[in-house]
């Protein structure tokens, strides 16, 4: 240490210090602050990943790791013949199509809504967000109270307006859907906030100078508003494309992923395979093509936006 | 010194992957003086259950003072496997302690997996032949036993005293007048007026362990079976005509509207069902509906007179160091005393013959139902290594003839998925 702190004296720390030292002690420096990232990110994240593409070509049983064996691709033949993955992947896709560009309209209009300068408008941002800050556990429980077919909240809602009552959960063609409505409302104040941050970057005076050009507010916001949130828009699509592909603890909170499987995702199906039925071979292949599809997807998308923007 | 950070960096992370291997759960049984210490873990049941395990090992340390020290861990389960998932991750790290609690099916699997010892070496014959013959076959697997328990458990119907007045109708009050299903399809139906259904089946519960365990009894009764009896196919068994007709009695039931998939948790108790099929590990809840007046009856039958069965059990775990220490345990947690007091407290029956001489409300209605179901007509589920397969997909099929669906498609699809699973355990 000592001889350190005497040559990095203010006065002649540049003289005595060549370039290539200098270089080098970068080096160390950088090292020293990503080396701790790097290492958690092997071991939590590179390594499970190399694992489970080596666990998917064999028949590892979770309480007999002792008796793994490489099965090539039998894991893989197994899925394309399996009618649960099918209907897994459907769900997964049916869940992701609509929440993500719901859920981003959603967002934008309540980011608009609490732009305003409005006495106690703090009161709603933070009434919107609150759904965001509360766990989802906790929020899925709640919603299985509200949804109760008998003496649930939404019915008796419904029914002052002349609807219902409906099965919501307990039914196969309405639960799904139900999800869909939940996690829009719990997650729409995340994009919210961001959009709103998003907002408040464009310069008044654009809109002020539509306003004497006679813009009508439906113009302002197609012409101004959303090119100024342009770059945020595509970031919460991506963002929240990426998270609706992932849902597991609505349905495994909610409906175990019944009934008659219309709930199963494909993250409720590497669970429910790897670990209640403990087939972590057959569980990791499932992981595997989930990944390969958020992949496929996601560049996809890259690419589509980026075409957009040249 | 830059050199120094990235040092102390690596020591800190070096100390703190150390410190996640030192603080490993399980790693069984270490001695101190002679005395050996053992962990232990047991589901977080019922409080008062829970508060019971905590008394009744606080006693066995007072006992065994200066040989045996047991350290007990209650585990939360909550509704899905959060416990059995505990299990699997302890298994696989090596981290599993020396005693632990499982639900009575999942013996098998346990077993087959190498995660139990066995404990015949340390169980007396005679004191055995004390248990329900159901705990002993929930226990056993390929011939060797591997888990005692302290508690059976049974399902009954119970019923609304003063609504059955109402519809003329009279529920048997002895085994061989139990209700057939046609009888109890009728009285079902004759009961399901306005508001009120006839039947709950708790449905809500959702598809877990409870309707395997109270659907599988559905084709038992139909002389069906879940698996053959080397419990090595499901093909024919799962999917056979008897176990088809069963669940289409099922499916009549829900078409018939007596009963609901969407019953809350407390319909019977407050009066909106007439009759519930329900675990008797409700009875103790009834104390809070100072309305309800309720008697039950016999599981109703088609064929066969059959009734569930099977409960939390204790075994030793292979990782044990001190199996026979280990064994000790799992032998004062299902002793006689262990019995009697933990079915006072908890309202199930007890898993030994000689504990339900000593407790004497059994020998009346409405306890004697229970009792005249565990000692005849109780039947473990099959202790099979496949068991988490079998039981999930059976269930959902359960639910899905509950749901109107096509039943002998479900089936095949259950027997087909089980026994693949089997096929991985063949040697």
């Amino acid at each position: 240490m000592e001889p350190v702190t005497q040559k990095t004296n203010v006065n002649n720390a540049l003289p005595t210090v060549s370039p290539k030292q200098r270089k080098r002690k970068n080096l160390y420096t950088s090292y020293g602050f990503v080396g701790p990232a790097i290492i958690l990110l092997f071991v939590f994240l590179i390594l499970p990943a190399v694992l489970a593409l080596y666990f998917s070509f064999t028949n590892y049983y979770l309480l007999t790791p002792e008796n793994t064996k490489f099965v090539g691709m039998e894991n893989y033949k197994r899925l394309a013949e399996d009618s649960l993955f099918l209907k897994s992947l459907g769900n997964t896709a049916l869940f992701v199509v609509i929440v993500v560009p719901v859920q981003t309209l959603v967002a934008l209009a309540l980011a608009l809504l609490v732009n305003q300068k409005l006495m106690g408008i703090k009161f709603f941002r933070m009434a919107f967000f609150a759904p965001v800050v509360t766990s989802m556990v906790i929020v899925s429980i709640l919603w299985t109270f509200i949804y109760n077919p008998d003496n649930g909240l939404a019915n008796s809602i419904l029914n002052i307006v002349g609807l219902g009552p409906f099965q919501f959960l307990t039914d196969k063609d309405q639960a799904m859907y139900s999800i869909i409505f939940m996690s829009i409302w719990q997650g729409a104040g995340y994009q919210m906030m961001i959009f709103l941050a998003g907002l408040q970057e464009i310069p008044d005076h654009l809109y002020e100078a539509a306003s004497i050009d006679g813009a009508n507010a439906w113009q302002k916001l197609i012409h101004i508003t959303i090119p100024g949130i342009r770059n945020i828009l595509v970031f919460i699509a991506i963002v929240t494309m990426i998270a609706a592909t992932k849902l597991f603890i609505q349905p495994f909170v909610m409906t175990q992923g019944g009934p008659l499987d219309s709930t199963k995702t494909l993250v409720y199906m590497v669970y429910e395979t790897g670990f209640k039925f403990r087939d972590v071979g057959y569980s990791s292949a499932i992981a595997i093509l989930f990944f390969l599809i958020v992949l496929i997807i996601s560049i996809l998308q890259r690419r589509f936006i980026k075409e957009n923007t040249e | 010194m830059k050199k120094g950070v990235l040092l102390l960096f690596c020591l800190i992370f070096a100390f703190s992957m150390a410190g996640c291997s030192n603080d490993k759960q399980g790693a069984s049984g270490s001695e101190k003086g002679g005395e050996v210490k053992l962990k232990m873990w047991a589901h977080q049941g019922q409080p008062k259950e829970v508060d019971f395990y905590k008394k009744r090992i606080d006693e066995f340390n007072k006992e065994h003072k200066g040989k045996i020290n047991v350290k007990l861990d209650i585990i939360p389960s909550g509704t899905g496997h959060a416990y059995e998932d505990k299990i699997n991750a302890a298994a696989t790290s090596n981290g599993l302690p020396d005693v632990l609690d499982m639900d009575g099916p999942f013996v098998g699997n346990y077993a087959a997996t190498g995660i139990l010892s066995p404990i015949d070496d340390y169980v007396e014959k005679s004191d055995k032949q004390d248990f329900a013959k159901s705990i002993i076959q929930q226990g056993t697997y390929d011939g060797k036993l591997y888990a005692l328990g302290a508690m059976e458990s049974s399902i009954v119907v119970f019923y609304n005293k003063k609504l059955l007045k109402e519809a003329g109708i009279q529920a048997p009050e002895t085994l061989d007048k139990a209700w057939t299903w046609d009888q109890f399809m009728e009285a079902s139906k004759k009961l399901t007026k306005g508001d009120v259904r006839g039947l709950t089946m708790h449905m809500d519960l959702g598809v877990g362990e409870w309707l395997t365990y109270m659907g599988s009894v559905f084709v038992w009764s139909n002389d069906g079976l879940l698996l053959n009896n080397d419990r090595t196919k499901a093909e024919g068994y799962l999917n056979g005509p008897e176990s088809v007709e069963a669940l289409n009695y099922v499916k009549g039931l829900f078409k018939s509207k007596v009963v609901s998939v969407s019953n809350g948790p407390a319909d019977f108790e407050e009066g909106k069902a007439a009759m519930m099929i329900g675990g008797v590990w409700l009875i103790p809840g009834f104390e809070d509906y100072k309305n309800l007046d309720w008697e039950m009856t016999y599981f109703p039958y088609s064929k066969k007179k059959v009734s569930p069965s099977g409960s939390w059990a204790f075994g030793v775990s292979s990782q044990s160091q001190h199996p026979k220490e280990a064994a000790e345990v799992v032998k004062w947690m299902s002793n006689k005393d262990s019995v009697i007091e933990i079915s006072k407290i908890t309202g199930m029956p007890p898993a030994r013959e000689s504990a339900f001489k000593e407790i004497k409300e059994y020998d009346k209605l409405p306890k004697k139902v229970i009792k005249d179901q565990v000692l005849n007509t109780a039947k473990a589920r099959p202790a099979t290594p496949a068991y988490p397969v079998l039981s999930a997909k059976f269930a959902e099929a359960f639910q899905a003839a509950a749901l109107g669906q096509d039943v002998k498609q479900e089936l095949d699809k259950a027997a087909k998925d089980t026994d693949r699973e089997l096929e991985r355990f063949k040697k």
